[in-house]
C-alpha cells in the first residue's frame, strides 16, 4: 500500500497557506510575557509548516513554534523559515548577536530595509560544518542523553543460550550491529531482518550483539559497553560484556561450527568485540562494508562531514582540517587489532565500495568478495510513455531528507525552479519537510512489504530521482527502488554505489558537481529522460542471501 | 640555500605569529627565524624564546635607527610594524645568508616553498601581486581592483629577496624610504610600506612578479581561485598547491569579506576553522587583548592619532620633546598636549 499524505495539488502557494493554517491551529500558545508586536511581526514572515517538519521535537512537544523560535529557537540556531539562516545572520552581522535581539525580528522590521542579508548563499556544507563540533564534544554530548539502563543477570544469557543450542545444535554464527535491528528501521537493519530468517532456515543460531547505547563512532573510552542480545532475533536482555565473554567461555555444548559476522561496529568498544569472539572460539569471520567506519574516523569518509575526496591520508592537509581526523583515537587502528587477530572475509555489496577498500590497502582481508544486496530483473519488455509528451519532468527525492542523502540540493533545487512549468517536484519517503512546492507521499517499507518504494516510483511516475549522496554509498537500496520502478537517475560522481548503477544498469546522468545539476535543469537538458522521451524499463529487485552466500559457498 | 625569514609584529599579534613559525618549522627546518618585534614584554608575562616556535627575536630598539623613541611615536601600530621591515630587511642583506623572506604573521604555510627558492636563483626580488585578473563585478572592482590602486599593487604581507646585487640595492631603498614615509596616508599617495613597491619594477631588475595562485591567497583575491582538495588530500589554488594563505582580520570583519567572496567554497571555511583553533592554542593568557606597549604615554594616559600625526608634523615638537612617551628634559610632551587642550 502506498500512502499519499498530502495531497496532489500543484497549486502550491495555497497548498503551502493551507498547511499553515491547519497546522497553526494544532499548537497552543501561551500565556506570553513576549511583546506582542514582535510576535505580529515574526509571524508574518514566519512558515510555521517548515518549522514543525524540519524540527520534528517541536512539533511533538506541541509548543507554539513562534513561541518557541522566540524564546528559545533562535539562540538554538534553528530557522523560522526556508528563506532565513538564523546561524548565518548573527555571524555575518555581529551588531546585531552583541544587541542580543531576535535576528528574524530585527531582518523583518530593519534589517530587510537596510539591505542585509537573510540567507546565504554559502552553499548547505557551510551550514554542515558551521555546527559541526569537535569530536570529544559529539561524544559527550550523545554520552549526556543517556539514561542508565540496568544489565540482566548472567544466568539469563547463559539458559537461553543454552536453550538456543539445544534447538540448533551445531551452527552458531555471533553477529554484530551498531543497534537493534528488529526495532529500528534503516536499511542495513531490513537486511538483518532478512538474514536472521534466512540463517535460521538454514540451522543456523544467530547471536546478536549491539550497544545499548547509540555512537556514531567506536567506544574507546575504555569504560564496558552494555550489550544488547538477541538470539535468532528474539531479544534475550542487556548484558554486561564480561558476563558474555563468561556465558560464552563456559557454554561447553558451544556449537561446532563457530562464525562471526560483523554488519557493523559503531557504538562497540573494539577490545570487547574480540573477546566475545575469542571466547566463543570462532574460527571463521566475515565483515560487511556497510559504511567507512574501518577506514577513518567519519564512517562516510567525509571530511568535517562535508566532503569525499577520497580516502583521507595522514600527513596530508586534508587530513589535518578534519575534524574526525583530531580526535584522540583513530578508527583505522582499532579496527587494525580486529583484522590482525581474525582471517576475515570481506563482503561488500557493491563494486565501488570494495575498489575503495582495497585501493586504501588500510586492513588485509583473507578473501574479498562483492555481493549485492539486491538485484535487478527486468519485468516484462520496455514501455514507451510517448503519449505523455508534454507534461512537466517528475523530479523526486527517494528516502528520509538528510544532508548527506543530497536532500539540501533537492531543495535548493526546488527553490530555484519551484515556478518553472517544467517541472514538478515529488519527495517520496519518510519525514515530510514543509516549506517546498513538493508534493509528498509518506512510504515506509517493511520486511512484509519490501517493495513499497519501487511501487511508489511507478506509480507517481518519476521521471527522474536526484539521488545526490554526497558520500560514497556502499549500497543505495533506494537507488535500486528507483530504477526498478523506471525512474532514471541523476547523481554525482562521488555517491559510490549510486554511480555503480548508473554506469552499469541507466538510465540516469553522472553530474560533476552541483551547479552543472542546476544547469542541466535550468537549460533543460535534463528532459531528456522524461518517460514520454526514452523506453522504460521495469524490474523486480531480488535480494541476495547476504551472508549465507558465503556461509553457503564453503568459503 | 641559505635563508632567513621573518616576521614583523607586535605581542598582540604573537599568537597569529606563533602558527606562521610553526608552519615554517615544519616546511623548512633549516630555515633561520626571527621575530622582529615592534613592542614590550607584557608585565607579568613570561616571554623566553628558548619556548617559541622562532631561532631569534630583534626589538626595534635594535635596529641603530636614531632616537627610536621618537621615530617610534610618529607612527601607529600598523604603520611601526610596517616600518621596521625596511631596517631590518637592510641589515639581513649584511648578515651571512643568500635569501631574505618577510611573512606577515597573519600568514601560514600549508606547502614548502621550494618553487620560490628555485625563483631566487635567477631573480633578486619575488613580488605577489593583490590581484592576478581583472574583477566583473562592481561591488569586486571597488574592493578588489580599486583598493590596491590606493593601497598597493603588491601585497607586502609577503616579499623575497636575494641578498645581494638588486634584492640588496632594493632593500636599502625601501628602509629609506620607510624611515620617513612609512604612513597610512593615502591622499598623500602613502599607504605604509606597501605602496612604495608600485615603484620596484621600474626601480630594479631581476624582479619576479609571481602569479602562482597558491601563493598568498586572501580574501580580496579568494572570488579568482577555485580552492579545492584533491584525491590525494592536498588543497590547491586553481591548479597549483596552496602555498601559504594570508588570514588576514581573524574576526567578525574577516569573515564577512570571506564569505563576500569565497561564496560556497567550502575549503575555504574549512582552513579559517582551523587556523582559529590554533590560533586559540597558541595564545597566551599573559597578554592583555588588544596589548601595544606604546599605545600610551609613560603615565598611562592613551595616546591618540591626532598626537602622533602632530609630533610627526612638527620638527620644533620633535626637539622639545625627543622621547615623547615620557618625561624629557624640557618637560613631558603630553603636558605639553594637555596645556594646549589637546590631551
Amino acid at each position: 500500500m502506498v500512502r499519499a499524505a498530502a495531497p496532489s495539488d500543484s497549486d502550491t502557494t495555497s497548498f503551502a497557506a493551507r498547511l499553515v493554517k491547519k497546522a497553526a491551529s494544532r499548537f497552543r500558545r501561551r500565556e506570553s510575557d513576549i511583546d506582542p508586536n514582535v510576535v505580529d511581526a515574526v509571524e508574518k514572515g514566519f512558515d510555521v509548516d517548515y518549522y514543525i517538519t524540519a524540527y520534528p521535537d517541536i512539533a511533538a512537544a506541541g509548543v507554539d513554534p513562534v513561541e518557541h523560535y522566540l524564546r528559545h529557537g533562535w539562540r538554538e540556531g534553528r530557522n523560522p523559515s526556508l528563506a532565513f539562516s538564523t546561524r548565518f545572520y548573527l555571524e555575518n552581522y555581529p551588531d546585531v548577536a552583541a544587541a542580543e535581539v531576535n535576528p528574524f525580528h530585527h531582518y523583518l522590521t530593519a534589517g530587510k530595509a537596510e539591505g542585509r542579508i537573510g540567507r546565504h548563499e554559502l552553499g548547505f556544507r557551510w551550514d554542515i560544518l558551521s555546527r559541526l563540533k569537535p569530536v570529544a564534544d559529539q561524544i559527550a554530548e550523545y554520552k549526556s542523553h543517556r539514561s542508565p539502563v540496568a544489565s540482566d543477570p548472567r544466568a539469563l544469557l547463559q539458559s537461553r543460550l543454552a536453550q538456543a543450542l539445544a534447538k540448533y545444535r551445531t551452527k552458531l554464527l555471533l553477529s554484530f550491529s551498531h543497534d537493534d535491528y528488529t526495532q529500528h528501521v534503516g536499511g542495513v537493519q531490513l537486511l538483518l531482518r532478512r538474514e536472521v530468517e534466512l540463517l535460521r532456515a538454514d540451522g543456523y543460531l544467530q547471536m546478536h550483539f549491539y550497544p545499548v547505547h547509540p555512537l556514531p563512532f567506536l567506544d574507546t573510552s575504555g569504560e564496558p559497553v552494555q550489550l544488547g542480545v538477541l538470539l535468532d532475533g528474539e531479544p534475550v536482555g542487556v548484558f554486561d560484556p564480561e558476563d558474555i565473554v563468561a556465558c560464552l567461555t563456559h557454554a561447553d555444548a558451544l556449537a561446532h561450527d563457530r562464525r562471526f559476522v560483523i554488519h557493523n561496529l559503531l557504538g562497540h568498544n573494539m577490545d570487547q568485540v574480540i573477546a566475545i569472539i575469542t571466547a566463543s572460539d570462532a574460527h571463521q569471520g566475515s565483515f560487511w562494508i556497510h559504511d567507512f567506519a574501518a577506514l577513518y574516523n567519519n564512517f562516510k569518509l567525509l571530511r568535517n562531514d562535508v566532503e569525499y575526496t577520497g580516502v583521507p591520508k595522514p600527513g596530508t592537509l586534508s587530513w589535518e582540517l578534519c575534524e574526525f581526523a583530531r580526535a584522540d583515537f583513530s578508527h583505522r587502528d582499532e579496527f587494525a587489532k580486529l583484522f590482525d587477530r581474525f582471517a576475515i572475509d570481506l563482503l561488500s555489496p557493491s563494486r565501488s565500495a570494495l575498489a575503495i577498500w582495497e585501493e586504501a590497502g588500510i586492513h588485509v582481508p583473507r578473501s574479498s568478495r562483492v555481493i549485492p544486496h539486491v538485484t535487478l530483473r527486468e519485468a516484462g519488455a520496455p514501455r514507451s510513455h510517448e503519449a505523455e509528451e508534454g507534461q512537466p519532468l517528475r523530479v523526486g527525492f527517494i528516502g528520509y531528507p538528510a544532508d548527506h542523502k543530497g536532500w539540501s540540493v533537492f531543495e535548493e533545487l526546488v527553490l530555484k525552479l519551484g515556478d518553472d512549468p517544467r517541472y514538478e517536484f515529488h519527495h517520496l519517503g519518510k519525514g515530510r519537510r514543509g516549506g517546498l512546492p513538493v508534493t509528498y507521499r509518506e512510504v515506509v517499507a517493511c520486511e512484509s512489504e519490501p517493495d513499497l518504494m519501487r511501487k511508489a516510483t511507478a506509480v507517481t511516475r518519476l521521471d527522474v530521482a536526484i539521488m545526490w549522496s554526497i558520500w560514497p554509498e556502499t549500497f543505495c537500496l533506494t537507488a535500486y527502488e528507483a530504477l526498478a520502478g523506471g525512474a532514471a537517475i541523476v547523481t554525482n560522481k562521488c555517491a559510490g554505489n549510486v554511480v555503480d548503477l548508473v554506469e552499469e544498469i541507466g538510465p540516469g546522468v553522472v553530474l560533476k558537481n552541483e551547479a552543472d545539476l542546476f544547469a542541466a535543469f535550468e537549460t533543460g537538458d535534463i528532459l531528456r529522460f522524461a518517460r514520454a522521451r526514452r523506453s522504460v524499463q521495469h524490474c523486480h529487485l531480488e535480494y541476495s542471501a547476504m551472508t549465507l552466500e558465503l556461509l553457503e559457498g564453503g568459503a | 640555500m641559505k635563508v632567513l625569514c621573518f616576521s614583523s609584529f607586535s605581542f598582540s599579534y604573537l599568537n597569529r605569529a606563533r602558527v606562521l613559525y610553526q608552519s615554517l618549522r615544519r616546511h623548512h627546518p633549516d630555515w633561520h627565524l626571527v621575530a622582529l618585534m615592534t613592542d614590550e614584554v607584557p608585565a607579568g608575562f613570561a616571554f623566553d624564546v628558548a619556548d617559541e616556535p622562532f631561532d631569534e627575536v630583534v626589538w626595534h630598539n635594535e635596529l641603530g635607527i636614531d632616537n627610536v623613541e621618537g621615530w617610534l611615536f610618529k607612527h601607529d601600530i600598523v604603520e611601526i610594524c610596517t616600518a621596521v621591515k625596511g631596517p631590518f630587511l637592510a641589515e639581513a642583506t649584511r648578515r651571512d645568508f643568500d635569501a631574505v623572506i618577510y611573512l606577515d604573521p597573519d600568514t601560514c604555510l600549508f606547502n614548502p616553498l621550494s618553487p620560490l627558492l628555485e625563483l631566487l636563483e635567477h631573480h633578486d626580488i619575488v613580488l605577489t601581486p593583490h590581484l592576478l585578473e581583472p574583477e566583473k563585478e562592481l561591488g569586486a572592482i571597488i574592493d578588489n581592483e580599486i583598493c590596491p590602486m590606493w593601497a598597493g599593487i603588491f601585497n607586502l604581507g609577503f616579499v623575497a629577496i636575494r641578498t645581494t646585487g638588486e634584492g640588496a640595492r632594493f632593500a636599502q631603498w625601501w628602509s629609506d624610504r620607510l624611515l620617513e614615509f612609512c604612513h597610512d596616508a593615502p591622499a598623500k599617495g602613502l599607504f605604509v610600506d606597501q605602496k612604495w613597491c608600485d615603484h620596484v619594477p621600474v626601480f630594479f631588475d631581476k624582479v619576479k612578479i609571481l602569479k602562482d595562485p597558491g601563493y598568498n591567497t586572501a580574501s580580496w583575491n579568494i572570488n579568482q581561485r577555485r580552492i579545492t582538495v584533491d584525491d590525494m588530500g592536498n588543497v590547491r589554488s586553481n591548479d597549483s598547491l596552496l602555498r601559504f594563505w594570508h588570514f588576514t582580520k581573524l574576526g567578525p570583519l574577516g569573515d564577512t569579506m570571506t564569505r563576500r567572496y569565497a561564496k560556497d567554497q567550502i575549503v575555504v571555511y574549512e582552513l579559517w576553522r582551523w587556523y582559529r583553533a590554533q590560533v586559540a592554542a597558541a595564545t597566551s593568557k599573559g597578554i592583555p587583548d588588544r596589548y601595544w606597549a606604546f599605545n600610551q604615554f609613560a603615565d598611562g594616559t592613551p595616546i591618540q592619532r591626532s598626537h602622533r600625526l602632530l609630533y610627526r608634523e612638527r620638527v620644533d615638537l620633535q626637539k622639545a620633546f625627543p622621547d615623547p612617551f615620557g618625561t624629557g628634559p624640557s618637560g613631558e610632551f603630553s603636558a605639553w598636549l594637555r596645556a594646549e587642550g589637546l590631551l
